[in-house]
């Protein structure tokens, strides 16, 4: 449980762009994980099942954010939680490249936000990722290619990964 | 075009960016196996909770045990008292509350140990049904006073009479009425029961079904979070095609929970309510002989007697006939024999 923590922290940190409720969701999906045990697959099968009960807590954050706030869910429950602005102390700590990718995945919306997450920084296949967000792989690649399309015309993200391949 | 490879360095970066809260793992293994843990510096710093549950744990057992000695000491009627025990509702409804109780007086505990804290309450708790059947057996003439006695007898415990089946006219009165008790108030009822009428047989019996129950709110919760991505969908689907077939699948989602939700109703209301039925047999009327002594009985003698000789000499008769008949027949043929024989013994003899 130790090892699954932090990948599993920052991936719902980067989904829903929100540390504390962040932790909140993944000291929820770990209870769930722990209630469900049973139902757990082995071996290969694992990762996705994990990071799909992830991904579920965090919708259901998401939904009780809305649900205390008095409002109506729109359509994409995460967004408004992902456009919130990183505080000052939080600019000071993490680097501006680490800050262009949150504000880059901000502007995701939340069907693409959370495969290219699981994608490049919880590392799951295509297919694992379909198992974890109950989709189609072919549902799954159209919409990373989007979601890679839209970072990459982020300038700011460009920016940050252009002089890298000039290093190269 | 950014590259996979820069994708995964940017995003590795971003995420190390979020410092993981050192006290997350301890959290999650503090509410999901508090008991026997043996990391030193997790116990330091969350011992309040683990306290809270071993508190709540001794509660439960403590209220357990009372609950037990105060029931066993209650059973007045014979009969209660070597049928079976009927606390188990009112131990589930003792540890429930003593866990509530417990959690109330720590005020300054965390959601999640106070989450921890009712999974602890749940997993003591049990959810009982008790059942049981009185047979009870009455004149015919108190047949319909004690039947209203016992729908009275249930009122005053707060219950009612869910079936009743009475016949009180034709050869055989009697009939079945189900009376729902509080659970908690089952085992006094039954004593009271039992003195409307004589008792003849009493059968009780428990079953458990918390496991049933909490496989029941496992499959709700999963349906319910799955309705809740369905309608988040709803709300995302362009195409009408796309749209009616979310609204297809939130339907049945939706049959599913209603059903669970019905199960989960029938259960509880069974376990709150234990049924009692009561069989009210009126025993057959004995068969009265007219008075066995004095010239009545002589004159009933003499003619059972006088009766009884006529049988007997009825059925000596067809012995007697079939002797006569026989030897009858036998002296017709000695007889034809002899007029055959004599003419020639004649001749013979001349």
């Amino acid at each position: 449980m130790r090892l699954w923590y932090a990948p599993a922290y920052r991936t719902a940190c980067l989904v829903l762009n929100d540390p504390s409720g962040a932790e909140e969701a993944v000291q929820e999906a770990f209870l769930r994980m722990w209630r469900f045990r049973d139902a757990m697959p082995e071996g290969e099968a694992a990762r996705p099942w994990l990071y799909r009960v992830v991904v579920n807590s965090c919708y259901s954050w998401a939904r009780k954010q809305w649900s205390a706030d008095g409002r109506r869910a729109p359509s994409d429950s995460l967004v408004h939680v992902a456009e919130v602005s990183p505080g000052p102390d939080e600019i000071a700590v993490i680097g501006d490249r680490a800050r262009a990718v949150r504000v880059a995945l901000a502007r995701l919306p939340e069907a693409l936000r959370v495969p290219v997450v699981l994608r490049y920084y919880a590392g799951l296949s295509e297919k694992e990722i379909a198992v974890a967000i109950h989709r189609r792989p072919g549902t799954v690649k159209s919409r990373l290619h989007e979601a890679r399309r839209l970072l990459s015309a982020d300038a700011a993200l460009n920016a940050f990964a252009a002089p890298e391949e000039g290093v190269r | 075009m950014i590259t996979d490879d820069e994708f995964e360095a940017l995003f590795h970066e971003a995420g190390a960016g979020f410092a993981v809260p050192a006290q997350g793992p301890a959290e999650i293994l503090a509410a999901t196996a508090p008991p026997q843990r043996d990391g030193n510096v997790v116990r330091a710093r969350f011992r309040p909770r683990e306290f809270a549950l071993a508190g709540t744990s001794v509660a439960a057992v403590v209220a357990l045990t009372v609950a037990l000695l105060t029931s066993s000491g209650g059973s007045p009627a014979p009969l209660a008292a070597s049928a079976p025990r009927y606390p188990v509702a009112n131990t589930s409804t003792a540890s429930t509350s003593g866990t509530s109780d417990l959690a109330a007086s720590f005020p300054g505990l965390g959601s999640k140990a106070k989450k921890a804290l009712s999974q602890a309450a749940n997993a003591t708790a049990r959810d009982i049904i008790a059942t049981g059947t009185l047979k009870l057996g009455l004149s015919r003439a108190r047949l319909r006073g004690d039947v209203a006695r016992l729908e009275a007898l249930a009122a005053s415990f707060g219950g009612y009479v869910s079936a009743a089946d009475i016949v009180e006219t034709g050869s055989r009165p009697g009939g079945t009425i189900v009376v729902k008790v509080p659970a908690g108030s089952f085992s006094s009822f039954i004593a009271k029961a039992e003195k409307i009428a004589k008792v003849r047989s009493l059968t009780t019996s428990d079953t458990d079904v918390t496991g049933e129950v909490v496989d029941l709110g496992a499959q709700l919760t999963a349906l319910v979070d799955e309705r809740s991505q369905l309608e988040v969908l709803l709300g995302r689907a362009g195409k009408v095609s796309d749209l009616l077939s979310v609204e297809n699948e939130i339907e049945n989602v939706q049959s599913q929970i209603q059903q669970i939700q019905g199960e989960q109703r029938t259960i509880a209301a069974q376990v709150d309510y234990s049924a009692l039925t009561v069989d009210l047999v009126v025993p057959k009327a004995p068969h009265v002989s007219s008075s066995p002594n004095g010239f009545g009985h002589a004159v009933h003698e003499a003619v059972s007697s006088f009766v009884n000789g006529v049988k007997a000499l009825v059925a000596h008769l067809g012995d007697l006939l079939f002797g006569v008949l026989s030897f009858i027949v036998a002296a017709l043929i000695v007889l034809g024999l002899w007029r055959s024989i004599w003419p020639w013994i004649r001749r013979r003899i001349a």
